[in-house]
This record gives C-alpha cells, structure tokens and sequence, in this order.
C-alpha cells in the first residue's frame, strides 16, 4: 500500500534522510520509530507532497506522492505533529470545510462533522474558535480531519501526544479498529509502549537512516536478543553507534 | 545564591530590553534578507555598519517631511488664530515668522497649539495600541511578573520602557515641539527642551496605554481583542488627519475647533508643555516645567493605583475559552442554506466577516484614506472636479480596487499562515484554492470602483464615451491585477519563516505597486493603440506570472528544495524585451551620425536577434531547461506552412489593397531609395525575421502559455503581443498572421512550420508593394 522506494532528502549539505526503502501492506499498522530529529517528519511530509524528495519516491497505491499529489490525498487522511488551525473558525466549521474539500455535498459534510465531533468528545467545544483549543483538543481536531473521509491510509505523525490517558486509549481502540476494516495506518512515535501495543511492524531509524524494520520478534531475531523494545530502540539509536550497522 | 537586581537595575534591563528589540524589528525590515536554506544558519556578524546608513536614508525624508508639516501647522495655526494680514501676501510667509519669534504666542496661538498637540499625543497612544501587540494571542505581562521582581517594578519598568520605546509618538509629537521651540527662539537648541516635552507627554501616553491595553486584556477573550485592536487602528486616523489638517492647508474645519479651545486648556499637561516651550523668562520656563513634572507625577501615581487596582487577581487574561462560546446553537442552524461561489470562497468570506482587522485593511482603508485626504484638507470640492476629469476618476477607482487587492489577494498565502498544510491535504490542489480566491477578490475589489463609477456616470451632466471607455480599462485591469496580486503574492509569503517580520518579502510588494503605477500610467496615456498594449502586456504579465506561481506552489513548504527549471511564458516575455532592449542599443551605437538607414536598422534587427537567440539557448542548456521549442521533428511542415501562409498573406494583401482603396496608405518609405535596400529588407524579412520571432513569440511565449492554456487563448495572446509590438499601422495583419502561424506551431509541434509561414508571408507582400510601387 505504502512503498518508499530508495527516497531520501537533503537540506543543503544534510542528509535529514538516507535513502530509505520500505514497504507498508494494506491494513497494517506501521510504526515509524526514531528519536527526535532522526527524520520522521521529514519522511512523513514527503509522503504528503509537503516537502520535494531530494531521490527517490514514494508511491501510495500505485501513485507517485508527488508527482500525482492530488489524486494520492483522495485516499490519504493526515495529521501533523503540531496542527494549526484558522483563526476565526469554530471547529465545527473546520471539520465541515474539510469534509467539502473533499467533495462531499454540504448536507452530508455537516453530518460527518457532527458524528465525528461526538466520537472525538468535542461537542461542548464545536462551537469555539479552533485556535483557542488546547493541544489535545486541537490533536483531536486534526485527527477527525484525517478521518472524515474514511481513508485507505492515515498517516499520523505522533496522534497521541498530548492526549490524556484516556483519549489516548480511545484513539488507540480507534485506529486498531479501522486497522482491522483494512486501512493502512503509518505512524510516526516515540512513545514506544504505544508502538508495542498498536504496530504490527515497526522501522526504527536513527539519524535519517534506517537502523532496523520488521515486526518486533524478527527485530529481536535478528538482534539476537529478548529485550523490550525500549531496550531495543536505546540499543540501536545509541549516539556512540555509527548509524551504519544497517543502512 | 544569586541576588535579584535592584528596583532600577530591573528597569533598565527591561527597557534595554525593549528598546533591543526595537533595533532588531527596524534593523531587520531595513535589511534585504537572503532566503537561508538548510544548515547553513551561521549569523554574519560584523554587517552593522551597512544598516544604519539605509536607516538614516529612509529616516531623513520621513523626518523632513513630518517637520515641514509641523513647521507649517504652527504657522497657519497663527495666521488663522490670530488672524494676521501678511499671511495671505505672496511670500509675505517669512516677514510672518519673523513677527512670531519676536514675541510671545498670543493667548489664542497658546490654546490652539495645545489642542495640536493634544491631537498628536492621543496618537501617540492609539497608534502603538492599533498597531499589533493587542491582537497576539500571548501577553507577555504573563512572562515578565515571573522575573524575580516585585509587582510595582515590573509595572513602572513596563510605562518607563514604552514612554521610550515608542517611535511612533516620539515622531508625532517630537517635530511639533521642536517648532514651538525653534518660534520661541531657542534656535539650534530647540531640540533639546522639544525632547523633554515630548518625554513627560510620552510617559503619560504609555500610563494610558498600559492601562487601556491591560484593562482590555483582563476582560476580553483574543479574538475580540484582534476586531477591537482594528477599530482602534481606525479611530486613529481621526486625531493623526485632524493634527496633520493644520500643516496642509487653511481650509480644514480643525481650524474652528482650535479657536474654540477653552482658557483651561493652557492647565492640561499639553498646554503646560507649550507654556514651558513658549515662556520668555527662566522664571516662568521653570515655573510651567515644575507644573508639568508636578501634574505628570500625580496622574503617574494615579495611573499606577488604578494598574494595580486591575492586577488584584493576578495577571490571568480573561475568557480563553468562556466568552467565545456563548454563540454556540445558532451556528448549527445555518448549515444547510444557500451557498455562494465554491467551498475555499465560502471560507474566505467567512473569515472576512469575522476577523475585522481584515476587514477594516480591506474595505475600509481604502476609503479612509481617500476620504481623509478630502474632508479633513477641506478639499470637499475637489469631488466635483473629479467629474471633469476622467483619467483622474478612473484612476481613482482602479487604485481603489488595487488597494483592496494588496491587503487580500497578495496577502493570501500569508493569510492561511500556519493553517496553510491544510491545503496540502485536499485531492484538489493548492493552486485551485489560489485561482478561486482570486476569482472572489477580482469581484469583491470591483465594489469601490464600480459604485464610484456608477455614482459618477449618474451625476454626468451629459454621457461621455471617453469616459466609459476609461472606466471599462480601469475594471477590466482589476480582474488582472487579481491575478497578479495572487501570483506575486506566492513568491513573497515566506510560510517557513518563524519571525512575523520575514513571513512577507516586501519588495514584491513594491514590485505589485510599481506595476499598479505602470496601468494609470496607461489609464493616462491617452491614445487608445497605447492602452491597449497595456492591456495586452499585462494580461501576458498576469498569465507569466501565473505560471511561475504555479510551479512554485508544491515547493512553498520545502525549506531546500525549487521547482526544475521549464520554459515558461515569462522566459517568453523577458526574452522579448531583450530582443527589443538589443535592438535599440544596436540602433543607436550603428546610427553615429544622422538618422538611421534601412540597413542598419535590418542590421540591428539581426544582431539583435542573434544575440537574444543564443542568449536563451545558452541560458536553457546551462539550466537543463525542459521543454525547449525544437525547430525540426518528424512530421513534415511543409503543407501547414503553405496553409498558414496563405490565409495570411491574402488577409495581409487584402488589408493594403483597403488602405489604398481608402487612400490611407503610408507614402512610400524614403528608406527604399537605394539599390542595396530591397536586398537588404528581403534577408531581414525573410530569414532573419522568421528565425528569431518565431522562437521568441510561438516557442517561447505560445508554447510557455500553452502549459495553461488550451490552445486558442494561448495562439491569439502570442499573436497579441506579437502584433503590438510593431508599429500601430501593421498591427491588424501582423495579428493575423501571429494567428496563422500560431495554428501551424500548434498543429505542426515545431518551430520549422511557422517560420516558414513568416518567410512566406513576408516575401509575399514584399513581392506584392514591389508590384504595385
């Protein structure tokens, strides 16, 4: 579903991301693991047209995430890290335009915005201007964006953080049953015990190379060891290691 | 341990602080600034010296200006307070300065120069208040109580550092003190006590201003204050048009309200400082400045009382959340209702609807600054005038709808601001979302012209075709400059950058103007072949640009990477005007002496030509250009080439056959005299001409459209431009012949088809006015 073919970016004279070679199946839920500034956002926002890869491609479903840009956000839903919404929109209003970007007709946008306001728990709030949310909420806010179309592919960088406990274990149920309804979910964190619980497969990469991939027991296969995977990740995105032991 | 600073080392560091930062904002939008990319962030220290010297070029004039018209005030403040005979006499202006240094200001000039100068501090307290600080969502009182400092230190660091830092009060009440000064006799020195003055009256703007802005922060949630802070911005014209009406004229209706200025007047804190500024002896200076001190400190303690009295429950700003949701309810029922323009229009005008400030800048400064100009200078008769003059009227409305679109359309991307990923995220594509709120700003920025014109044409006296011929130029460049406002727009958001200063590159901004000045300067020109050149060249300017917009757009977010290099329209376009340029230079280095013969002007043509040719080609294989215009490929040009070139060579003989028919045809050129020429014109015509023209105009230029366009627009505006750009009596069939050429590009791919249609068609009505001569 997600094939990353040799993509790579270069700001300058840095390499943010070797050339990095993946493959995401359908109705997989891909962890994209790395401590901060290893490249994850940079490789997420290549995957949505954002940012120009420097070499290689990335294809949705057959399509090239740049070269076809727009008919490869018909299937893709997104949430950044940070999302910013409009001053002076409610975030009912929000919801409601995305879902019309979209193409769906007004009546059945507000419908969608509505349903997913109460699933999200942002009712009480639907009716305040976006940029007074707080973080969670506006993480929340994004995260319904992403779904209002119902996807084949999310791709969240980092969609539990700054959740509380408990729409933190919501969203977790969430994607795991749309995961199971065979959308393809890639997900970048650092929170690992929520890589441990949601993925089936994860990548771990270290200063934008690729250090390990695979579900957690062939990683642990092929490290020979029975750590955790929080053993495993400080292992292998160790600062005195070179990041050249699999790229 | 660490000791906190004292109470006045506290206050100094926080005003240097300030006063720091209002360096780095001048220093940094003085300076032209490089767009970084990547790691190579180094700072480049040691460039100081450069940046004050463009400070102190842009602070000269500014400083002239603001002090010719403070000059000026004081002086028609006295002729019309006091009513002095000399002032209407031509030049009678100095013997009327020298008469007013000679003694003491009447009671009259006394109240009228505080009510100037009451006018000039109230703008000194809304300008700072309308211009930002309001509307940040962050207020940074909450950062500064958690230094180690008590309350009261923190609040007097806060008047002292914006009594100081605010540049904006300093440059409205400095030039006016310093003039009471200089006509009070200090001379040279005026200055100095100007300075005092103006500081006790800044000091009194900051208490306001810190009252007023700490008020409205404790009870009103952000959004209102950012409509609030867009009222106030507005309400400070008044003061700022009313205290500039003396410096302009004698007319303004100001002048009534500074005659009736009561004798209390002379006791407020302004009056006091003109009293000090104007007193002739020590005694009484010294007695008006202890007035003042006495009067600022008690209204400072007061200030203070009340500040703090605000502060009882801490520095919480009000209604994060709270008094934002009380609409809730009613918006639900609105969905569902009639719909205007597509969902991204939709949007845009919600937003317009909500955010004043947005409104105000668009909407409503345009027309206040047109009618300020006019009530407040007592030109209200001017209006009638306008009628009269149709260039100036529909200049007026055209720079109206210009305005409008520089504070929307070329502010759009800056606009969606952080918001702007979610653009990235739709199946439609940014430059669709571009392109409609282009389309909703072309309309919206019609209103102010079309409700002028519409008022103007129904007052007319009698209907004038002139006029309606200037006023449909005028709406019709608006749609244009849309798109050009959009497009620059594009390139001079930075959405990456983090500073507010740098989000937007102002030269393009200077750029968008400058083109603005270039269309009334075609609404001026009078003859009707020139305006539609205009026309013609900007239209291909809006489309140029357009496209270099739109190749830029998925490159917008990405700090390293630029679009590749494509032939584009603009290429075309720049490539023309060096042909053009070249030509002229050539002209004149071959003409010397007397006027140019055939031959050096055939010449010229070439030289020009070639080197234009290989300029471009050079260009395009050094940039790995894509897209090229090819003059050769497989399929054979030869029967397009004959098409084209007849149905343009019959329209071209056609049109000469009528312009001699009707006996306008132009005597026969003196230049042909010499034996040499016919061979001359006969290379120039049919080699020189097709080879260069044709790489320029349909490879170039149609084929950069043709990216866009859908053919038919692309071959006539190529062949548009084509045709104006040769003289106004060839135009109509040159235009045709851009037609059939332009079809043979499209339909043949290469270049090698029109050229020969241009060969052709040249050599046949060279051939034909051999004939008939």
């Amino acid at each position: 579903m997600i094939e990353f073919q040799a993509l790579s970016k270069r700001y300058g004279s840095f390499d943010a991301v070797h050339p990095l070679t993946l493959h995401a199946g359908r109705g997989e839920v891909f962890g994209f693991l790395g401590p901060n500034g290893a490249g994850k956002t940079t490789t997420i926002r290549m995957l949505m047209g954002i940012l120009v890869p420097t070499g290689g491609r990335v294809l949705i479903d057959g399509l090239d995430c740049h070269r076809d840009g727009a008919a490869v956000k018909r299937k893709v839903g997104y949430l950044p890290d940070n999302p910013i919404f409009y001053d002076y929109l409610r975030g009912r209003e929000i919801l409601q335009f995305v879902a019309e970007m979209h193409g769906y007709p007004r009546a059945e946008a507000a419908k969608r915005a509505a349903r997913l306001l109460t699933e999200f728990g942002l009712d009480e709030a639907s009716d305040d201007f976006a940029v007074n949310y707080s973080l969670g909420m506006k993480k929340k806010l994004g995260l319904a964006c992403a779904l209002i179309h119902e996807p084949a592919v999310l791709i969240l960088d980092e969609p539990i953080n700054g959740l509380d406990p408990r729409a933190s274990r919501d969203v977790q149920e969430r994607l795991l049953r749309i995961a199971a309804a065979g959308t393809t979910i890639f997900v970048s964190t650092h929170l690992l015990d929520m890589a441990e619980k949601l993925c089936s497969r994860v990548a771990i990469i270290h200063r934008g190379a690729l250090a390990a991939t695979g579900s957690l027991g062939e990683i642990r296969q092929q490290l020979a060891s029975e750590a955790s995977l929080e053993d495993i990740f400080l292992q292998l995105t160790d600062e005195a290691d070179t990041p050249d032991t699999a790229a | 341990m660490t000791v906190p600073p004292s109470a006045f080392r506290a206050i100094w560091l926080l005003i240097r602080l300030r006063l720091q930062r209002l360096l780095n904002l001048s220093c940094s939008s003085l300076l032209f600034r490089r767009h970084q990319t990547g790691k190579s962030r180094a700072a480049s220290p040691g460039k100081r010296r450069g940046r004050w010297i463009t400070g102190v070029l842009l602070l000269a004039p500014m400083l002239f200006s603001f002090g010719s018209i403070a000059r000026n005030s004081v002086l028609n403040l006295h002729c019309q307070l006091d009513a002095v005979a000399a002032c209407g006499l031509h030049g009678g202006m100095d013997a009327v300065s020298t008469q007013l240094m000679a003694g003491p200001f009447s009671a009259a000039l006394l109240a009228g120069l505080s009510f100037q100068l009451t006018l000039l501090w109230l703008v000194s307290v809304l300008v700072p208040l309308g211009t930002g600080e309001l509307a940040r969502p962050d207020w940074d009182l909450e950062w500064l109580v958690t230094l180690p400092a008590s309350t009261s230190t923190v609040l007097w660091a806060r008047v002292l550092e914006r009594s100081v830092a605010n540049p904006a009060g300093l440059l409205a009440l400095l030039p006016t003190t310093a003039m009471i000064a200089w006509y009070s006799g200090y001379g040279w020195w005026s200055p100095l006590p100007a300075l005092a003055a103006s500081l006790v009256l800044l000091m009194l703007a900051a208490m306001l201003r810190t009252l007023v802005d700490t008020g409205l922060r404790l009870s009103l949630a952000p959004s209102k204050l950012g409509n609030l802070q867009a009222m106030i911005s507005i309400l400070c014209l008044l003061p700022m048009y009313a205290g500039m009406s003396f410096g302009m004229g004698t007319q303004g209706f100001a002048f009534a309200w500074a005659a009736a200025m009561p004798a209390w007047s002379g006791w407020t804190p302004p009056g006091l400082a003109v009293a000090m500024l104007n007193a002739q002896a020590a005694g009484s200076a010294l007695l008006a400045a202890a007035a003042l001190l006495g009067q600022a400190a008690l209204l400072l303690m007061l200030g203070m009382a009340v500040l703090r009295r605000q502060l009882r429950h801490g520095v919480v700003g009000s209604g994060q959340r709270a008094s934002v949701r009380k609409a809730s309810g009613k918006v639900s029922a609105q969905a569902g209702r009639w719909q205007v323009g597509s969902v991204i229009q939709r949007r845009e005008l919600t937003l317009l609807k909500r955010d004043r400030n947005f409104l105000v800048q668009t909407m409503l400064l345009p027309l206040l600054i047109l009618g300020g100009q006019v009530v407040f200078t007592g030109r209200l008769q001017d209006l009638q005038g306008l009628l009269g003059n149709p260039v100036l009227l529909a200049s007026t409305g055209f720079f109206l709808g210009t305005y409008t679109l520089l504070m929307s359309a070329f502010q759009n991307l800056h606009k969606e601001g952080g918001a702007l990923w979610l653009l990235y995220t739709f199946p439609v594509g940014v430059e669709q979302a571009l392109r409609e709120k282009a389309q909703l700003w072309a309309v919206l920025a019609m209103i102010y012209p079309l409700i002028m014109f519409g008022m103007a044409l129904a007052w007319m006296p009698a209907w004038r075709w002139d006029m309606a011929g200037l006023m449909l130029l005028a709406l019709a460049g608006i749609p244009l400059y849309a798109v050009i406002a959009v497009a620059l727009g594009v390139f001079a958001s930075d959405p990456l950058a983090t500073e507010a200063a740098a989000k937007m590159r102002s030269t393009y901004m200077y750029l968008y103007m400058l083109l603005t000045g270039l269309y009334i300067a075609a609404l001026a020109a009078g003859s009707l072949v020139q305006q539609l050149v205009f026309v013609v060249l900007t239209g291909a300017l809006a489309v140029a640009l357009w496209q270099k917009a739109r190749d830029e757009v998925p490159y917008l977010l990405d700090p390293a990477a630029s679009p590749p290099a494509r032939v584009s329209a603009a290429d075309g376009l720049m490539a023309a005007m060096l042909f053009f340029v070249l030509q002229v230079l050539a002209l004149m280095i071959l003409k010397e002496k007397g006027p140019a013969d055939l031959q050096d002007s055939a010449l010229a043509f070439g030289i020009a030509g070639a080197l234009t040719y290989a300029t471009t080609r050079l260009v395009y294989w050094r940039s790995k250009t894509a897209g090229v215009p090819r003059i050769r490929n497989d399929s054979p040009a030869w029967r397009l080439a004959l098409v084209g070139a007849a149905l343009a060579a019959v329209s071209g003989i056609g049109y000469t056959m009528l312009l001699h028919v009707y006996g306008v045809a132009p005597p026969a050129s003196p230049l042909l005299a010499g034996p040499w020429s016919w061979l001359w014109l006969g290379a120039l015509a049919v080699l020189a001409a097709p080879l260069f023209e044709e790489f320029i105009f349909r490879g170039l230029i149609q084929g950069g459209l043709r990216r866009s366009l859908p053919a038919w627009p692309a071959i006539v505006i190529s062949a548009a431009i084509f045709a104006i750009v040769h003289p106004p009596a060839s135009m109509l069939p040159v235009f045709v012949l851009g037609l059939c050429a332009g079809w043979a590009h499209e339909r043949g791919g290469s270049l090698l088809a029109p050229m020969l249609v241009h060969g052709i068609y040249n050599a046949v009505v060279l051939a034909w006015q051999l004939v008939i001569l």
